[in-house]
């Protein structure tokens, strides 16, 4: 990933508001991680696994905290429970998660591009696709913007033609 | 051995209403509310998410005293958050574990332990938090017990974990509890009647009026 194309996920976030990061490092978004966690504007918190990551963003919102989920596509199955449980409570939460599958992954991932999409929909939770870098930002300041409006968890999927 | 529901009793006794308290679903929910403190708390927190929700809650009011009731069954389900509190070591987070050993009290009215949890075997919940790195851990067997380690948990530094070993039957008062429930909240009324609870303590908005 350029560390250009992961400063624009970043300031995207930092622009939006949010201040409060959890994640669960995937290869394809190493960069962000690193620039978030050393960034002042933003807690990080790196957890064991996505559904608990799902509770600790939680926590954080209760807390006045505007939180990012940062995960990979194949987190995102994994943090489903926890997802579909902020859903019935209406808790705003950002999930943003490099789009494995989608045109542009180095290796073939297309289990992920059959899963992700339906099982979004299935879970009611609003998404955006972003396959352009220059849509970065603005998608992740109208995502955040819906999350907090609509009380429910939207997310934010960055194909490989956008981060590589 | 001791049961669950006079233990929450002790502990409501002992907490104040400035602090903020997290409950998983399940029998310790119901007992929690039973105390008259679950609509400014956030009660029926689903599996595995409580000690984590708590977590996060910490972080973000880190001024606050923030106390997770956890269960074995929830806290086995996401056992890694435990790494997360060990790393993050939030001062104002206690994390107290009931411990019954089993999944559901065999459901209420059965009268008999349900299927054993990992605790009921080899798992020492303390010992795990210890390699945490979490280093107040402790397990607690009666009510006095119980009592002390509370009082030192909501006093000192944290993070502070409590495991305390109880019945494995809930039984006499999860039958009361399936049968008189009491008005209690949904789960999205208790979001907001909670939002709004650190809305005041907290002196700021949260959740705005009118966006939904």
């Amino acid at each position: 990933m350029e560390v250009g194309k992961a400063r624009a996920v970043v300031e995207g976030l930092r622009e939006a508001g949010v201040n409060f990061a959890v994640g669960l490092p995937d290869s394809q978004f190493h960069e962000v991680y690193e620039l978030i966690a050393e960034d002042p504007s933003f807690k990080y918190v790196g957890v064991g696994n996505e559904a608990e990551g799902a509770a600790v963003a939680m926590g954080a919102w209760f807390g006045g905290k505007k939180p990012v989920l940062l995960i990979a596509t194949s987190g995102l199955l994994v943090a489903t429970f926890s997802l579909a449980r902020l859903h019935l409570k209406e808790v705003p939460l950002l999930v943003v998660i490099p789009y494995r599958g989608d045109l542009g992954d180095p290796r073939w991932m297309g289990i992920y591009k059959k899963l992700t999409e339906p099982m979004l929909n299935a879970m009611d939770i609003p998404y955006e696709v972003v396959k352009q870098p220059g849509e970065i930002k603005k998608t992740i300041g109208g995502c955040q913007a819906c999350t907090e409006r609509w009380l429910k968890p939207v997310a934010v999927l960055i194909t490989g033609e956008a981060l590589w | 051995m001791v049961k669950r529901s006079e233990l929450v009793k002790i502990f409501a006794s002992m907490v104040t209403d400035n602090m903020l308290v997290v409950t998983p679903i399940g029998a310790t929910s119901n007992f929690w509310e039973q105390t008259g403190r679950g609509s400014s708390s956030l009660t029926s927190v689903s599996l595995g998410m409580c000690t984590p929700t708590a977590l996060g809650l910490a972080l973000a009011l880190p001024h606050r005293r923030v106390i997770a009731l956890d269960s074995d069954g929830n806290m086995i389900l996401n056992l890694c958050s435990l790494g997360t509190v060990g790393n993050e070591k939030p001062r104002n987070l206690t994390v107290i574990v009931f411990d019954n050993e089993n999944y559901l009290s065999g459901g209420p009215g059965k009268g008999k332990p349900g299927m054993p949890s990992a605790t009921a075997g080899n798992m020492d919940l303390e010992a795990v938090a210890r390699g945490c790195g979490i280093t107040k851990a402790t397990t607690v067997r009666n009510e006095a017990e119980f009592k002390m380690a509370v009082e030192k948990g909501l006093k000192e530094d944290g993070p502070s974990f409590i495991v305390a070993k109880v019945d494995q039957v809930d039984l006499k008062e999860a039958k009361v509890f399936r049968e008189d429930r009491g008005p209690g909240q949904d789960t999205r009324e208790n979001k907001y009647s909670f939002v709004r609870h650190i809305e005041r303590l907290e002196n700021k908005t949260i959740l705005k009026r009118g966006v939904s």
